[in-house]
């Protein structure tokens, strides 16, 4: 099954089991069925709950606020992550304040999904990872499936969940398969402490790992090939890909990252300010003593994405970024 | 040309005079717009004496917008949204005088604990945010529940003439309008945006807007708080029973400054604004009526809200570690 | 004018050909049309002519494949000339000698032990790629002599006794300039060429002596007998020379000692291998010195005294008798030392110290020294 498929199927079955749920965004009409087909063939079975809408970001994320108040569960599409911005006064002084400065009598539980992510060639307001300028939010929620958990599940965890949660769907994940076959490749999942799942990859049998690996989202698409090129250089890698990376599920990360006490944390989003600042410094306060190097970070240069292809790939982390942060760890 | 069901309802509330029949409605009316206005000025007060902590924003000359809209209104399923100015309009709709109170004062007794202060108000079906716009696409996403639960409910959203320049509200306005939204848009045109005057904020009529996204109007003077409670209750029927939003503007007179000393005005034209004041004109009608019962709605009203005060500052706050707590991420 | 004698398109079916033979030893003077050396390609053997005459510089190595073009030796005009190695040369070799994989891994515990990947690619035997678990065993392997190859055995096989001693110079900085100056002046030795691991000297010279690579370039120069036997210029930097001088062991590369022909050694004193010992110094008589050991002009290292390894001397240290240096310290400029003092091991020793009592290992030693600074007053008539 395909990440696409999962997501959809998860809309399915919400739009059945709960009558609260609103699915609406630009361009959901039937047979479209939005810009990435992740909604297709639902507005055509629950019109009246499946909304097309204008093309209005700011209004679409308020109105989802106001849904949530008042006992629905609105899902709202947001056609690219970039156009996130048009919503971030929604998210950041309507949606995320509600409940504590309505004293814990409301919830806003508003789920926003959106394609993140370049590689694609779509150029420098089509291709971020924006999530980075919503990461310092208070209260919200952000949650990015990879290929290493059940997409559609989390979904419908994330929908389930009492808080605005931003729910970022990278778009070169769509098509890949959930939970890759990969040879010498070993998948376990836990549950961080608010329930959403984070998957421990090892390229190795026994042993303790010689680095650990944190990352996210679209990063999980290159992680099966890594570890196992890794394994052939003899580096036994423990990934650890959580799908809840806001707020931190710290005690995850950091298990893991105590494993082997060396850290490279990647991220598609701009190397600065980012999610591995956060986790770095995090890391380095509670594991001081047992941090065998620095945590390294992996990201895009902060720089806006380019069009073109070899630009892009410039700009962009990928395995070899990858790779010469694992050996700077170990040197 | 203008489909003739589109034409303004242009009602003038100068030529109506106060008829017997219609007095004893009045006083409730006043009854609350006089509690907010005793309200607004003790927060002035206490602003003053340093008991207050942080910034308010009076309707002190606007009491008649709440106080005729909300009355209007079904506390039990009706939802209201008010903005940064939105005392009055918390009290005209829940009565809740001791959480306001508390709640400025920062107590734990406050309607939010003094965590969301003046501008951050929720009891009830009540909600208000300090920010100017964004409220109103929140209301229309409310009214959508509303008619989706077909809870039968309407939803008012109070914002000003300042907030007409947030493009939100025009997003709003659309998809209210496409979706057949039972919203009721309140416009409290008090012709000043914090300190600038309205032919320095927008071109064009304010009031013409709306009708573009084929929404009806009605534009009135709120002086006579009678008059525009009447009005309010046929509007509101009427977005009730056709659930299609409706956009009323309200032309009224800030008399206060948009928050503490930041008023520039020419004090003699605020004097003479201040001689048109609503709130002395229903008076004077009253005590004409009824001196003694006018006398004794205001002392009650005085005595309450002194109690209201004294009990807050007895009163005691949200434990900052109790708030802290709270955080999400930890 | 050095001639290169490059391997000749043979065969339109081969890009390249089996280097067969030298027929004449290294640094032979021979004739033009003379036939120096064999190659053989899937059809024929060839022999190689030399189109002039001259002094033969053998670079190729017997049994090795070698592509058209590729530099196999040259003719000098003296027998004292050092050929200068094209750099094309030395990558057609790269692709030519396919290398063993070396893992990441065993990569990064390489650098770690201080293991070059050319040592660590010619010490590994075995097939796949070569392993973390053999770097351990290789440094598990240090340090135990092998019976069957040792340095002197190499030494004596290297060059005959009545010819220069012909030396590497490791490091093309500031130190290889001191040397080669006192190399330039010496009967017994001479410079043949430098490796420096900057790739940018590469092709270079200093002094006319070529810098030939970085250290990956040693092993092979020292098979294809470019030099002797190897010294390290390196002053500054002590674990810079103990990690070369490691790293020539596991080579089994013979090092040397260079000593400026106005420095005097006593009788009876006794040298290590890979000291630099610049103009001026005196050794007194019965004083041991180690190995890889800089002495800067002017030191004086007095009768009876030791000293350890990898002691670096800035000019003018002198001492007394019966002095005890311990390994790997380092002295400024200009220092006196008391009589029987033992100065600890991986201690630093400020300019200007006079040390009067022992210093513990790895003591830093301090000099105060007061003085005061103030512009000149210069009129403005004074040119600047």
């Amino acid at each position: 099954m395909t990440i696409l498929e999962s997501l959809n199927a998860a809309l399915l079955s919400l739009l059945e089991e709960m009558p609260e749920v609103v699915l609406f965004g630009e361009d959901l009409l039937d047979p479209y069925g939005g810009a990435f087909k992740v909604t297709r063939g639902l507005q055509a079975k629950f019109p009246n709950r499946v909304l097309t809408t204008p093309i209005s970001e700011a209004a679409l994320a308020g109105l989802a606020n106001g849904m949530a108040l008042r006992g629905l569960r609105p899902v709202l599409e947001i056609m690219f992550g970039d156009f996130l911005s048009l919503c971030m006064d929604q998210i950041l002084n309507h949606g995320s304040k509600f409940r504590t400065m309505y004293n814990d009598s409301v919830t806003v539980p508003v789920t926003i999904r959106t394609p993140v992510g370049g590689g694609r060639g779509y150029g420098p307001t089509h291709s971020q990872s924006i999530e980075k300028h919503f990461m310092g939010i208070p209260e919200i929620r952000i949650v990015a499936p990879s290929v290493f958990c059940q997409a559609g599940e989390v979904l419908e965890q994330a929908v389930r969940d009492e808080r605005l949660v931003l729910f970022l769907e990278h778009k070169l994940l769509y098509t890949l398969q959930l939970f890759p076959e990969s040879a010498g490749i070993s998948c376990e999942t836990v549950l961080d402490d608010r329930g959403y799942p984070a998957a421990l990859l090892r390229n190795y049998d026994a042993g303790t790992p010689d680095v650990t690996l944190l990352a996210y989202g679209g990063m999980s698409r290159l992680l099966a090939p890594f570890l196992q090129r890794m394994a052939e250089e003899e580096i036994r890698i423990l990934a650890c890909i959580p799908t809840l990376i806001k707020p931190l599920p710290f005690e995850v990360l950091c298990r893991a990252a105590s494993e082997s006490g060396r850290v490279v944390v990647a991220e598609e989003g701009g190397l600065s300010w980012g999610w591995g600042a956060e986790i770095a410094a995090r890391l380095h306060k509670t594991l001081f003593k047992e941090l065998r190097a620095p945590v390294t970070r992996v990201g895009a240069a902060d720089l806006a994405i380019p069009s073109a292809r070899a630009l892009e790939r410039a700009v962009l982390p990928d395995e070899a970024a990858m790779e010469s942060a694992v050996v700077e760890v170990l040197q | 040309m203008i489909a003739p069901h589109l034409a303004d309802k242009v009602e003038s509330s100068a030529d109506r005079c106060l008829v017997a029949a219609a007095e004893e409605e009045l006083w409730p009316l006043y009854r609350q717009m006089y509690q907010i206005r005793c309200v607004e000025e003790s927060f002035l007060k206490l602003y003053d004496r340093g008991l207050l902590f942080g910034t308010v924003h009076t309707c002190i000359g606007q009491e008649v917008c709440a106080v005729a809209v909300t009355s209007a209104l079904d506390s039990q399923r009706d939802v209201v949204w008010a903005s940064h100015r939105g005392h009055g309009h918390y009290l005209a709709f829940t009565g809740d005088l001791n959480g306001l109170v508390a709640e400025l004062l920062g107590k734990s007794s406050g309607v939010c604990a003094g965590i969301g202060g003046s501008q951050h108000l929720h009891r009830g079906n009540f909600y208000s945010n300090g920010i100017l716009g964004g409220t109103v696409a929140c209301a229309v996403g409310c009214a959508f529940s509303e008619k989706m639960k077909g809870s039968n409910g309407v939803v008012a959203v109070f914002f000003g003439d300042g907030a007409m320049g947030e493009g939100i509200i025009y997003e709003s306005l659309n998809i209210a309008s496409l979706w057949q939204l039972p919203v009721l848009f309140v416009l409290e045109d008090n012709g000043i945006a914090q300190s600038t005057p309205k032919q320095f904020e927008h071109s064009g009529d304010l009031v013409t807007r709306a009708r573009t996204f084929d929404i009806e109007i009605t534009r009135m003077r709120a002086d006579d708080v009678l008059a525009v409670h009447e009005s309010c209750s046929s509007i509101v029927d009427l977005v009730r029973r056709s659930s299609r939003p409706h956009f009323l503007v309200l032309e009224t007179t800030r008399l206060a400054p948009h928050s503490k000393g930041d008023d520039t005005r020419d004090p003699l034209e605020i004097a003479e604004l201040k001689r048109r004041d609503p709130l002395r004109q229903h008076r004077e009608v009253l005590h004409a009526s009824n001196p003694s019962r006018l006398e004794a709605l205001e002392t009650e009203i005085t005595q309450q809200l002194e109690t209201s005060i004294a009990a807050a500052m007895d009163a005691g706050g949200l434990a900052p570690e109790d708030y802290l707590e709270r955080a999400d991420a930890r | 004018m050095t001639r290169f004698i490059t391997a000749p398109m043979v065969n339109v079916n081969d890009d390249g050909a089996t280097f067969s033979a030298w027929l004449k030893p290294d640094g032979t003077l021979v004739s033009k049309g003379e036939i120096i050396a064999v190659l053989e390609t899937s059809k024929a053997t060839i022999d190689l002519e030399a189109e002039e005459a001259g002094y033969l510089r053998i670079f190729a190595k017997p049994g090795s494949q070698v592509a058209v073009g590729d530099v196999l030796a040259a003719l000098c005009e003296t027998v004292e000339e050092i050929p200068q190695f094209p750099q094309a040369r030395e990558e057609s070799r790269q692709e030519a000698a396919p290398q063993r994989k070396i893992t990441r891994k065993a990569e990064i515990a390489a650098a770690k032990a201080g293991i070059d990947l050319a040592v660590l690619q010619a010490q590994v035997t075995g097939s796949g790629p070569v392993t973390e678990a053999d770097v351990e065993a290789l440094l598990a392997r240090r340090g135990t002599a092998r019976p069957d190859l040792t340095v002197k055995d190499l030494v004596d096989d290297a060059y005959p006794q009545n010819r220069r001693q012909r030396l590497l110079i490791v490091g093309g900085g500031l130190g290889a300039v001191q040397l080669l100056d006192s190399l330039s002046r010496t009967e017994h030795q001479q410079a043949t060429a430098i490796v420096d691991d900057n790739p940018s000297l590469c092709g270079k010279t200093i002094l006319n002596v070529p810098i030939l690579g970085g250290r990956d370039a040693m092993e092979r120069l020292f098979r294809d007998r470019v030099f002797d036997a190897a010294v390290v210029s390196v002053s500054t930097s002590i674990d810079f020379r103990m990690r070369m001088t490691e790293m020539l062991k596991d080579l089994i590369i013979p090092m040397a000692n260079v000593i400026d022909p106005s420095a005097r050694v006593q009788r009876n004193a006794v040298l290590g291998t890979g000291n630099v010992i610049l103009a001026y110094c005196q050794i007194g008589s019965c004083a041991v010195i180690g190995d890889g050991n800089f002495l800067s002009p002017y030191v004086d290292i007095e009768h009876h005294c030791t000293v350890g390894d990898f002691c670096t001397f800035g000019p003018g240290v002198m001492m007394s008798s019966l002095v005890h240096i311990e390994s790997r310290v380092k002295f400024g400029t200009g220092i006196f030392i008391e009589p029987k003092l033992t100065i600890g091991s991986g201690s630093i020793v400020g300019s200007g110290a006079i040390l009067t009592r022992n210093i513990p290992a790895n003591s830093i030693v301090k000099t105060k020294i007061n003085y005061t600074l103030r512009s000149r007053a210069v009129s403005s008539s004074t040119p600047a």
